[in-house]
């Protein structure tokens, strides 16, 4: 019989999920300040790289956020594979016939989709922020404008990234919403609300996001006698 | 034999008071030295077990669903009595003791009944302090609503689930006490004997029906809280399980079975739809608090539409016969008027085999222009979306169709005031015994019989007669349970051998539904005379004979085996049978749910005869086939006036 | 009432016993009436596997009130628990259903490793009463309740836990998640009781040792995908988890 002193809430599935909530809301919430900071491409050279130059100057906010994001994705991925091997072994023999009625693209999309980001985000840290010449030749450190430019005029880099935030949007969709459930702070008067707000705010992710690259292929975002 | 009731001494109302003064106490440094097995876990058999579990006995309780959870108690749907008054409407435990022996038809008796009447609150408080979700009032207080026929309301209840919500309050205390190891839980185990050394109940012999292992279970005393026999009919209300098997099993062992003739037929069940059909299916009789019954006149088409009949041709049968009760008459007498409608061959609806076309109408089509469509779903929407999945009719649009099927049985093993059986040691609660409901039982008075038995009956006398009986120790290698088990064993391999042999033929199934459906119901049922009995009579051990020698039951007996279960419980029922035509032959009076054609007034309602037939008759068993002694215990009503029960 | 009948093909997961290797065999039965539910649909195929000495033998499945209340019948069909159609056991399902639609059936036990399947249809499910066991009650004793009316509740929470209090434990929920969890079961039992005065003084240790059983038996956890809401034979929300995830959070950071 298990007894209030065993119960550990953080080694609980339902604990585990609480972990995976927090350290999603942390990302979430990294992953708009990020969006809206690229936006300022769109305001020029200047804006974006002092942009950067703002953030590597000022290391504290810098390496402090970034400490904070390593975790929050750190705690995010071992809860999420820690919980994946208990949905497996509480299912070992599966259904012949299958069939859903509730679930969605976005939620049954979790956890292959959070595979992809993983590898995604692994790719554009290479790409934009390490600079690693295989995915980006022309990378000059600082030149945050003209790195992006360089990346997407090439369109299967573009495509690569559009890829990747419908991931994005899928996992916000539903992930957004499932904080509310899972942090115990939803109910029936606010799920609909919640619902909305979190498909919105992926969707706003999608489209900011993706605004760029496209806007970079197809010209919008000035490239000529700014970067060689 | 003489039957002592061991009725209290002293005013009604001070019997139960003397009575548990007078008991004798188990001290509580004893209590963990006394095992005691409960047999059934529904309101009686879990109440009872949660309850002696918390006062430090020892309990076995056993059941053959899955959990006790499921225990049939949970289909009730309409509610529990209590004699609260919180309505201020008249209510006492006065009044509710005096409804309940007028609804019993005069045939129970009064001190139990009194008994009863006044634990009835005690059950109340007890539920909501379990978390009971009774239906409350805005102010918070609990609500009530009046009930088949009441003209108080004190039914108190949980949307249209009232018996599941009491089960589970019941199940959960009983859950306590399995966690703390002081109830040892036996789901998936049926009781196929009761074990008696020295003329007490010392024990049971249990199948486990996933491993088919037959095992013996020893105590200080046996507790029956199994449930009734309706599925005797084949097609009832019970769930498909319900059994006779427990008690017939005890009533072979020497416990005498009471009243078995009193069976209860519900008014408002769906009609049979076809001849695969396996159960019937009861809508609660709520229903007629807003619905009107009715058949076509003389002369229409019976398969008109009931939409199209014009309201001339309309027959309001029961506010035409009992204008002062009208469409609220008690169970028995809506039941034998929709059938007498039906075999007049105004029943309504498909026709099934060969049979009349077997329904009437309860429509709500006036209730719903008078308080609106919105009012009567929120009454009784989720009994309106049941009928429509089962019949794919709309009963907002037209009128339902009902007809009574079996419901509840009143009879049972004999029990005295303890609720304990001749057999010292054998204690019966809830439907299994005979005790409160006299010839007829009245609504959401099952629930409230159930738990009174259950929290505060049998925690007492089973204390007393621990208390009171010097017990030897016995263990399951005494003699009387090899002897037991070696006669479970042949039983099942006497079912198993005509498959063997390759002369098996017949499926149990087609065997039970004959034996319910063509005999029972044919004449054991909502009416029943000298010469169908006589004929049931001559057709069961007929029946019998074909079932030991034909009947097929596939698989072994040494794991999960359905067929197997079925067949033992439909070979006592062919036994059983006999006791209850038998009963229903000798007892040539009506009463309550009892109706002999030959014992009726002018307008067809049911005719006691006092004089011959107050008492309840008690069976003893003397062998298969063989006629049982009849054992007689007189009823006396010093506070009730016997009269002729009338709601016109 | 329909008068026609039809004919289907049924795909059943046949197993002898426990840990057994079981299979999905194939039958033919014509002549399903679409008034007959969905078990007395089984009934006929066993009695004809009866007739027929079959060597399967008949189909084991569990079932008790075929009224929908005592939640023992419980199969998969096509993939969807209790079948097709919403807020129905599959006792109260009837073959109108699928008289217009496919003939052909696939019907398997709920799959869960804490449900092991016990012959054929029939599966084990007594992990959910040691949920229960674990604290899905009220302490008290027989005897000593206060006054019915002593603790007033309002009409709104009363009908809110009777809404959760519905449950029937049939497992149907466990058998839809994708993650086979329990939390469905747990949350109502919880909810039930966190919302009566009754159940405050247990709240939130009842919470947490209840939890603690459901993932000592071997369930899967909670994604939210919302299946068991909608296979719910009586349509209990999931509105339940969140109130048992918010307990249980508020339960961690008690001392008590």
């Amino acid at each position: 019989m298990a007894t209030t002193d065993t119960f550990r809430f953080t080694q609980s599935m339902v604990g585990k999920k609480a972990i995976m909530a927090v350290s999603g809301t942390v990302m979430f919430g990294w992953i708009f300040v990020h969006m809206i900071g690229n936006l300022q491409i769109y305001a020029g050279p200047q804006k974006i790289n002092d942009y950067g130059k703002f953030l590597h100057d000022t290391p504290a906010l810098l390496w402090g956020s970034r400490i904070v994001l390593l975790f929050a994705v750190l705690a995010h991925v071992f809860s999420a594979l820690s919980l994946y091997g208990t949905a497996r072994s509480a299912r070992t023999e599966g259904y012949r016939k299958s069939n859903t009625r509730a679930a969605t693209v976005a939620s049954k999309s979790m956890r292959y989709g959070g595979i992809v980001l993983v590898a995604f985000i692994v790719y554009h840290l290479a790409q934009l922020t390490w600079g690693v010449k295989a995915t980006l030749p022309q990378f000059v450190f600082g030149d945050v404008y003209c790195n992006v430019v360089h990346a997407f005029k090439i369109w299967w880099i573009t495509a690569i990234y559009l890829v990747a935030q419908v991931f994005l949007f899928l996992h916000l969709y539903h992930g957004v919403w499932s904080v509310f459930q899972t942090l115990g702070v939803n109910s029936p008067r606010w799920d609909e609300r919640f619902q909305l707000g979190a498909k919105g705010f992926a969707a706003l992710v999608l489209v900011g996001n993706c605004s760029i690259p496209v806007a970079v292929l197809a010209g919008i975002v000035p490239s000529a006698g700014i970067c060689s | 034999m003489t039957l002592d009731a061991k009725i209290p001494d002293g005013p009604i109302e001070k019997k139960w008071d003397n009575a548990r003064f007078q008991m004798k106490l188990v001290n509580p440094a004893n209590k963990r030295k006394h095992r005691v097995i409960v047999v059934g876990s529904g309101l009686a058999g879990g109440a009872a077990a949660a309850s002696l579990g918390e006062l430090g006995y020892n309990v076995d309780c056993f059941c053959y669903q899955d959990s006790p959870r499921r225990a049939h108690s949970i289909a009730a749907q309409g509610g529990i009595n209590a004699a609260k008054n919180y309505q201020n409407d008249g209510d006492s435990v006065w009044r509710l003791f005096y409804d309940t022996v007028k609804g019993g038809d005069y045939r129970s008796r009064e001190a139990n009944v009194y008994r009863l009447a006044q634990l009835s609150v005690n059950i109340i408080d007890q539920c909501v302090a379990q978390g009971v979700p009774f239906a409350r009032e805005y102010g918070g207080v609990l609500a009530n609503r009046s009930f088949g026929g009441a003209q108080v309301s004190r039914t108190f209840y949980c949307r249209g689930q009232t018996g599941q919500q009491l089960l589970l309050g019941a199940y959960q205390a009983l859950a306590r006490q399995i966690a703390v190891g002081q109830v040892r839980m036996f789901p998936r185990s049926e009781m196929l004997d009761l074990v008696v050394v020295d003329g007490a109940a010392r024990g049971i012999i249990t199948r486990d029906m996933v491993s088919g292992k037959i095992e013996a279970h020893a105590a200080d005393c046996v507790l029956l809280c199994t449930g009734g026999y309706g599925n005797i009919f084949y097609l009832s209300t019970n769930a498909k399980g319900c059994n006779v098997t427990a008690s017939y099993r005890a009533f072979k062992r020497g416990a005498l079975f009471a009243n078995p003739c009193y069976t209860q037929i519900h008014p408002t069940c769906i009609p049979v739809h076809g001849e695969y059909q396996s159960k019937l299916t009861l809508m609660s009789e709520s229903l007629r608090n807003d619905g009107r019954v009715w058949v076509p006149k003389e002369g229409v088409d019976p398969a008109t539409k009931p939409t199209k009949i014009p309201e001339e041709q309309r027959d309001y049968y029961l506010e035409r016969i009992y204008p002062a009760f009208g469409n609220l008459v008690p169970r028995d007498v809506a039941s034998r008027a929709a059938k007498r409608m039906c075999d007049d061959g105004r029943g309504v609806g498909p026709t099934v085999g060969d049979q009349p076309r077997l329904g009437v109408y309860l429509d709500f089509a006036d209730a719903i222009s008078r308080l609106g469509e919105d009012k009567i779903r929120e009454r009784y929407g989720n009994l309106f979306h049941m009928y429509e999945r089962i019949t794919a009719e709309n009963p907002y649009h037209t009128p339902m169709r009902i007809y009574p099927a079996v419901h509840y049985t009143m009879g049972g093993l004999w029990v005295d005031y303890q609720l304990q059986s001749n057999l010292a040691g054998l204690f019966v609660g809830g439907e299994a015994n005979f005790s409160d409901h006299g010839a007829n039982r009245l609504g959401a008075s099952a629930l409230m019989q159930g738990l009174a038995d259950g929290y505060f009956v049998l925690p007492y006398t089973v204390g007393n007669y621990l208390g009171a009986t010097k017990l030897e120790a016995v263990e399951t290698s005494h003699a009387a349970f090899g002897d037991a088990l070696k006669d479970v064993e042949a039983k099942i391999d006497r079912l198993l051998e005509p498959e063997k042999k390759g002369k098996g033929t017949r499926s149990v199934d087609d065997f039970h539904r004959e034996l319910g459906t063509q005999v029972m119901w044919e004449h054991c049922g909502m009416a029943r005379n000298k010469e169908g009995l006589e004929k049931a009579l001559e057709r069961i051990p007929e029946l019998r004979e074909e079932f030991w020698s034909t009947v097929r039951v596939t698989g072994s007996a040494g794991s999960l085996n359905q067929q197997l279960e079925k067949a033992g419980r439909v070979a006592d029922f062919l036994e059983f049978a006999e006791v209850m035509c038998l009963d229903a032959l000798v007892r040539a009076e009506s009463c309550g749910g009892h109706f002999r054609e030959e014992s009726q007034t002018p307008e067809g309602e049911a005719k006691r005869d006092d004089e011959n037939f107050c008492h309840v008759a008690a069976w003893e068993f003397t062998g298969v086939g063989e006629k049982p002694t009849e054992h007689r215990e007189a009823l006396e009503f010093e506070h009730v006036k016997l009269t002729q029960r009338s709601y016109k | 009432m329909s008068a026609s009948t039809f004919k289907l093909t049924l795909h059943i997961w046949r197993q002898k016993q426990r840990g057994a290797r079981g299979e999905m065999k194939q039958y033919e039965l014509d002549g399903v009436s679409g008034d007959m539910s969905f078990l007395e649909m089984l009934d006929v195929l066993n009695e004809k596997l009866i007739t027929e000495k079959h060597p399967d033998g008949p189909v084991a499945f569990d079932h008790d009130c075929r009224e929908g209340i005592c939640g023992m019948c419980g199969v998969v069909v096509n993939g969807e628990a209790h079948g097709p159609q919403a807020g129905t056991t599959c006792c109260q399902l009837h073959m109108r259903t699928f008289e217009h639609g496919e003939h052909e059936l696939w019907i398997e036990p709920w799959r869960a490793d804490a449900f092991p399947v016990l012959k054929d249809l029939i599966v084990d499910r007594t992990a959910f009463d040691r949920i229960i066991q674990a604290g899905g009650y009220v302490s008290v004793h027989t005897g000593s309740a206060p006054d019915g009316n002593a603790i007033p509740i309002g009409k709104n929470e009363a009908e809110l836990s009777m809404d959760a209090a519905a449950c029937i434990g049939c497992g149907a929920c466990v058998a839809a998640c994708p993650n086979a969890s329990a939390m469905l079961f747990t949350s109502a039992k919880v909810a039930q009781l966190a919302l009566l005065p009754q159940g405050q003084p247990e709240r939130f240790t009842r919470v947490k040792k209840m939890v603690a059983q459901m993932e000592k038996e071997g369930f899967g956890y909670c994604t939210n995908h919302k299946e068991c809401e909608a296979v719910c034979p009586k349509e209990i929300s999931v509105q339940f988890i969140t109130q048992l995830n918010r307990d249980l959070l508020r339960a961690s950071v008690r001392r008590d």
